[in-house]
């Protein structure tokens, strides 16, 4: 009876010593209750999203699954096992998990590190994974991914599934603990056409070249135009669209693209080199050497390239030149009539790199 | 006199040598140093990609090409090393951007790698620094 009435002692005061320190373990749930973030409901559950037990190690394979999932992509965990797992380390890497969701044609988005961020993508419908340290120490972490799927405010908890738990309650402070020995690390995968709430253009743009990079052309092209709409102006959105409808050996859009661009962005030489390039294989010379003539008189770290523009397309339209008429060639190169656009030259597509097919 | 003389020999070798080794470096140098003049301006006319005009276009103009190539297969052959086949660590190499391999490069071993969670340990731990605090409030 006495041990039981100091224990009961000794742990009221392990709690009343732990909630002034509640601010200490967890700021960011203490500034929340402090003051409840506008515009947010107060609670929100995605229960759409699946739910794959993890086995032993592949709570990796298994997060990314339900992930994927609930953004479109039928997807098993044990499919993501070869892309995402390392033997060696028993677990699954950040950088790897954000690049299985781009293998798999989805924009993954890193969010800033910070619970508000959070709870308003899960307000929006994205389901977060997130990287948890269970371990009792500093120095011996136990990492751990799951897939925040709601919160309560009243309550102050999340809704995580994790492990072999397909919903788990816990205490915001509880989670923010675990949550904030890796900074705060969260990603969500969102399909190409929808940016997420809390993304920056920046840092968006920099998901989605990622993606174009990774080959997902059509992907990448929904993508930029969703940009587009929510930056009006965006030279990367701009740049990025034109970029892969070119790819695409969709040249229509990607002259399109390119033209808004050096209208949004005047000073872009970029914008004006590319759109040389697509206006010179669409026969279109005039046009395409003042624009490339424009791009190198803007200068700047790219002017190399726009030079090198430049002198490709004087030597094509001077080649169109002769095919053209060849009677004409006596005639001084200088006085360059805008090239004939009734005849243009056969569309010689440069296939730099095959679109694969996307998923989704 | 015989001992000297060898000694002499073998010195003149070591400052022969060492002279040889060392203008085979300078030469190495110069050919270095040539190829950063000179890789800048060899531009090709044609589209410029879309990461070249994000905010970060002038690190990309000075990207450590060296560097790249050196992370690159340093992560490749980190992802052999942990038990994946050749050809499945270079699919995911190939996955990733250049900023997130040279984000790895080198440290593998000691970033955090999502794992169990069987809330076992966890509940250890808290158990065990709870005793600690009522053993020294007893």
């Amino acid at each position: 009876m006495h041990s039981f009435k100091a224990r009961l002692t000794a742990g009221f005061i392990f709690l009343s010593a732990l909630l002034p320190g509640c601010a200490f373990i967890a700021p960011q749930t203490y500034a929340l209750k402090e003051q409840r973030p506008a515009g947010l409901p107060p609670r929100v559950e995605l229960t759409e999203v699946p739910f794959y037990p993890q086995d032993d190690y592949y709570c990796g394979p298994s997060a990314l699954a339900m992930a994927l999932n609930a953004a479109g992509v039928a997807v098993t965990p044990e499919q993501l096992v070869e892309q995402v797992y390392l033997p060696g380390r028993k677990g699954s890497l950040q950088v790897e998990m954000i690049a299985a969701a781009r293998r798999n044609g989805l924009i993954a988005y890193e969010l800033a590190p910070m619970v508000t961020d959070l709870l308003r993508e899960l307000a929006a419908g994205s389901p977060a994974i997130v990287l948890e340290n269970y371990g009792p120490f500093k120095w011996y972490p136990i990492w751990h991914y799951s897939v925040v799927v709601g919160y309560d405010l009243d309550r102050l908890e999340v809704i995580r599934r994790s492990g072999k738990r397909p919903r788990l309650p816990t205490p915001l402070p509880v989670f923010e603990k675990i949550w904030r020995e890796e900074d705060y690390w969260a990603m969500i995968a969102v399909p190409p056409d929808r940016v997420p709430v809390t993304a920056t253009e920046t840092r968006y743009a920099a998901a989605v070249v990622a993606l174009e990079r990774s080959g997902h052309l059509k992907n990448a092209l929904i993508a930029y135009t969703a940009m587009l709409k929510r930056w009006p102006g965006s030279l990367a959105g701009h740049m990025g669209r034109g970029n892969t409808a070119y790819a695409l050996h969709d040249l229509d859009t990607a002259e399109t693209a390119f033209k808004q661009a050096t209208l949004d962005n005047p000073e872009a030489a970029a914008a004006f080199n590319n759109l040389a390039n697509v206006l010179a294989e669409r026969g279109k010379f005039g046009d395409a050497v003042t624009a490339a003539e424009k791009a190198v008189s803007l200068g700047g770290p790219l002017q190399a390239a726009t030079q090198a523009t430049l002198d490709e397309v004087r030597q094509k339209a001077a080649a169109a030149r002769v095919e053209t008429a060849p009677a004409a060639v006596a005639a001084p190169a200088q006085a360059a009539p805008p090239a004939p656009a009734e005849n243009p030259k056969p569309r010689k597509s440069k296939p730099r790199k095959k679109a694969p097919a996307t998923t989704s | 006199m015989t001992l000297c003389r060898r000694l002499r020999m073998q010195i003149t070798f070591i400052t022969y040598w060492s002279l040889k080794m060392k203008s085979f470096y300078r030469l190495i140098c110069q050919l270095l140093i040539l190829s950063m003049v000179w890789l800048p301006y060899s531009a090709q006319a044609g589209m410029i990609a879309t990461d070249q005009v994000l905010a970060s276009a002038a690190n990309e103009a000075n990207r450590d090409k060296v560097r790249d190539f050196v992370s690159r297969t340093d992560v490749q052959k980190q992802f052999e090393a942990l038990g994946l086949t050749a050809a499945n660590a270079g699919d995911r190499v190939n996955a990733m951007t250049q900023d997130e391999i040279n984000r790895i490069a080198g440290q593998i071993d000691t970033l955090p790698a999502g794992a169990g969670s069987n809330g076992w340990w966890w509940a250890a731990g808290v158990l065990i620094i709870a005793g600690i605090v009522w053993y020294f409030w007893k």
